[in-house]
């Protein structure tokens, strides 16, 4: 599924380190599913929804 | 769902807990380095007292040198992160994925001292000829209270260890676990009555209880690595 998680993180200046711990996940978690090989659950997408203040559909697009 | 900063009060270890995760990690290295060196060394006199060595010994000698050489490059790899200094945080979020890291290591040097501490006890108090971990277990004979304590180890190295585990790690990391539980599972369930009908038309030697063991630990091994990479 493609997203927008790494342009937010990088309008925001955060490394994935620092965007993971804020979402109580590994680095790791957050480059995969940056690089779209994994899909979040729903609980961590509607963390990542509220972490950025937006709502998921803004975040997540499964129609690329 | 967690959604907030986390504190700086729960973001990092003391200096003392630091000390220990390295201590840790340097008594789990040399333990499973002592304990898979003393395990080479004791299958290749017995296969050189013995006179010939089949595809079996060279396979068990080998795994053995693969296993010494992945305890040298997991020090190898953690050390730098559990003996360097502290970079400059960025932000709450890096201070945690630090701590999370550092529980992790911790969690791993745990393991490897427990499989450390039971390899150990086998090979010390042993009054037989054989070896757990390698392939004539039945002829290992054990003072009864050790082999209930040692019995306690390896529930809670591969039962307590694992579920505690899971419910540390992301769902990310637990789809590659589930993965690679699932790839060990399915080689016993498949591996077993395969080998027997191999055994039934002459080609391998009776199924072996160590011999399923080796494949289901093999197979659950290359699961996850395939995960690792495909995931």
């Amino acid at each position: 599924m493609k997203n927008r998680l790494k342009v937010l993180r990088a309008e925001r200046d955060w490394s994935q380190a620092e965007l993971a711990g804020r979402l109580d996940v590994s680095r790791q978690a957050v480059n995969a599913i940056e690089t779209g090989k994994h899909d979040p659950s729903l609980p961590l997408a509607f963390r990542i929804a509220r972490l950025f203040d937006m709502r998921i559909e803004e975040i997540f697009d499964d129609e690329f | 769902m967690m959604n907030s900063d986390p504190s700086a009060s729960d973001t990092g270890l003391s200096e003392v807990t630091m000390l220990l995760a390295r201590v840790a990690l340097a008594i789990a290295g040399c333990i499973a380095v002592v304990f898979l060196a003393a395990t080479a060394v004791g299958y290749i006199s017995t296969v050189a007292e013995s006179g010939s060595a089949d595809a079996k010994d060279i396979a068990i000698i080998g795994a053995i040198a693969a296993a010494m050489f992945g305890v040298a490059f997991a020090i190898w790899r953690f050390w730098p992160r559990a003996s360097s200094g502290e970079p400059q945080l960025r932000g709450p979020g890096e201070a945690r994925t630090r701590q999370r890291n550092r529980t992790q290591l911790i969690y791993i040097g745990f393991a490897a001292v427990i499989g450390g501490v039971i390899g150990l006890a086998t090979g010390f108090f042993d009054e037989g000829n054989g070896s757990l971990f390698g392939g004539n277990w039945e002829q290992l004979k054990l003072p009864p209270l050790l082999a209930i304590g040692i019995a306690g180890l390896l529930l809670a190295g591969f039962l307590a260890l694992p579920l505690y585990g899971f419910r540390m790690i992301d769902d990310y990391k637990r789809e590659q676990n589930l993965v690679a539980f699932t790839g060990g599972c399915i080689s016993v369930i498949a591996g077993f009555p395969v080998w027997a009908v191999l055994h039934a038309g002459g080609f391998l030697p009776p199924p072996h209880a160590f011999g399923i063991f080796a494949i289901a630990y093999v197979s659950m091994m290359l699961s996850f690595l395939y995960a690792r990479w495909r995931l």
